[in-house]
């Protein structure tokens, strides 16, 4: 039950499980910590399979932008194991506490300001459930085009807006397919490779984005990777608001895309862990088996979810582990 | 971030779906088999080892543990291996699109990993 409920909150908010496993092992059924971070590295690559899988299918996941954060993450990952040996955890703990703390209060700041739907000027005109006077900068929203044969129209370079979001439709790359036809300059996040667009079934309307500031992604992204390989966890936490928030891509697309990352992310720490003999099939399989479950229908469920209901969810996640880390790092909890 | 200018089809052409699919198989497949795994390991170190916990290492799976752990070891280390298949899938794909520059982002993740594998194994 324990890996069934780690897993669906994972995979809707876009983070591992791990922050509800390892504190539950070790407190609840009393296992060494380093088998516990084992244990669930493991439940992070279960769910990150189970939810990737799932999400693959649904559009919502951006491959390119996940491999793109990945080099930072797995280069953080590498760091993380070196500085581990340097630092004392408790500077470490408190430091990630305050992180989650800000990070939260910017989730909840960014979802009560911006609302759900945002829209972007000249590009493609906001849907029927959009909101005007939003003031993002990346993320369109349309109703979904009942015209399935438009998408040939556009790649000749029409510049209806409609006919662009058909053409969207057809897979990531084709989110700034709207900036098209104004020819203008693009750099790396802009060339449609950093882009993309999904059919938002809680809408029914077809989200197209693209990612900005990809130093961002970059940098938080080695900051979770970093952490990743001091503490043993997927890093989500961090990567999906620095996605959300920092580089303006839809939510849902940031949990998704987390959640394939977090699973290369632990491959990495795993390896290690199970090179040195801290794996414990009879601990790790039942929660593995468990999460992926979980996980499953987290994937399935987010895609009737709100956003606003996921920023809340992920909000209030980030606080419980900023008070666990927080209680820790002033020596009241020894998790 | 100062590229030139991208022609419009370049922008326009769709993403190949068989990538996404290619990768939802890859994890699909990997986790079923790892599931199918850890539960067979399960029950069957339930029936003869009293539910005794036993360590594993990766490399020796075959030698030393029980029964059961040893197939659940075999199911974890599938799991393990699933998501690094799937970088390799995708990467494959961009390879057959003639993608290069994200040809070398899949490259550069792949080579970390196996950085970190390497540091794991000598530390």
């Amino acid at each position: 039950m324990l890996g069934i409920f780690a897993g669906w909150l994972g995979a809707v908010v876009g983070i591992g499980g791990g922050v509800v496993i390892v504190p539950a092992l070790v407190l609840l059924f009393h296992f060494d910590t380093k088998v516990a971070v084992a244990s669930s590295l493991v439940a992070v690559v279960a769910t990150s399979a189970a939810a990737g899988s799932a999400y693959a299918g649904s559009g919502q996941l951006n491959m390119r932008l996940a491999l793109t954060l990945e080099i930072a993450t797995t280069m953080g990952g590498l760091a993380g194991g070196v500085v581990a040996v340097l630092i004392a955890p408790t500077v470490i703990d408190g430091l990630f506490a305050l992180v989650m703390l800000v990070t939260a209060f910017l989730v909840l700041r960014g979802r009560d300001e911006h609302g759900e739907v945002v829209g972007e000027a000249g590009a493609v005109d906001v849907g029927a459930h959009g909101d005007p006077h939003a003031d993002s900068h990346a993320e369109t929203v349309s109703p979904v085009p009942t015209v399935p044969d438009a998408a040939p129209a556009m790649a000749a370079g029409s510049d209806d807006p409609v006919l662009a979001c058909a053409e969207a439709a057809g897979g990531e790359r084709a989110g700034a397919a709207a900036m098209v036809a104004s020819g203008k300059r693009v750099g790396w996040e802009e060339r449609g490779r950093l882009a993309g667009a999904y059919h938002d079934l809680t809408t029914d309307a077809l989200v197209t984005y693209r990612a900005i500031r990809l130093w961002i992604g970059w940098a938080v992204s080695f900051v979770a990777g970093l952490l990743s390989g001091l503490l043993g966890v997927g890093g989500g936490f961090l990567k999906v608001p620095a996605m959300h928030l920092g580089m303006k891509v839809p939510i849902k697309v940031s949990a998704a895309t987390s959640n394939f990352m977090i699973g290369v992310t632990a491959v990495a720490s795993l390896f290690v862990y199970f090179a040195r003999g801290y794996v414990l099939p009879f601990a790790a399989a039942p929660v593995a088996l468990g999460i992926a479950v979980g996980a499953f229908f987290g994937a399935k469920s987010s895609q009737r979810v709100s956003g606003r209901t996921l920023g809340r969810i992920l909000a209030g996640v980030l606080i419980l582990v900023a008070v666990q880390m927080g209680l820790k790092a002033l020596g009241i909890a020894n998790v | 971030m100062s590229d030139p200018v991208v022609p419009d089809e370049q922008l326009g052409r769709p993403a190949d779906p068989r990538t996404n699919t290619l990768v939802q198989w890859v994890l699909r497949t990997g986790l079923v088999m790892a599931l199918a795994l850890l539960i067979v390991g399960l029950i069957v170190q339930m029936s003869t080892s009293n539910g005794q916990a036993v360590q594993v290492r990766m490399f020796h799976l075959l030698s030393t543990a029980p029964a059961g752990t040893k197939i659940m070891g075999v199911g974890m280390l599938v799991l393990t291996l699933t998501p690094a298949v799937g970088v390799l899938s995708v990467v494959g794909s961009w390879i057959r699109e003639r993608d290069t520059r994200f040809v070398g982002v899949g490259a550069a993740v792949v080579a970390v990993l196996a950085a970190a594998v390497l540091v794991g194994l000598a530390g």
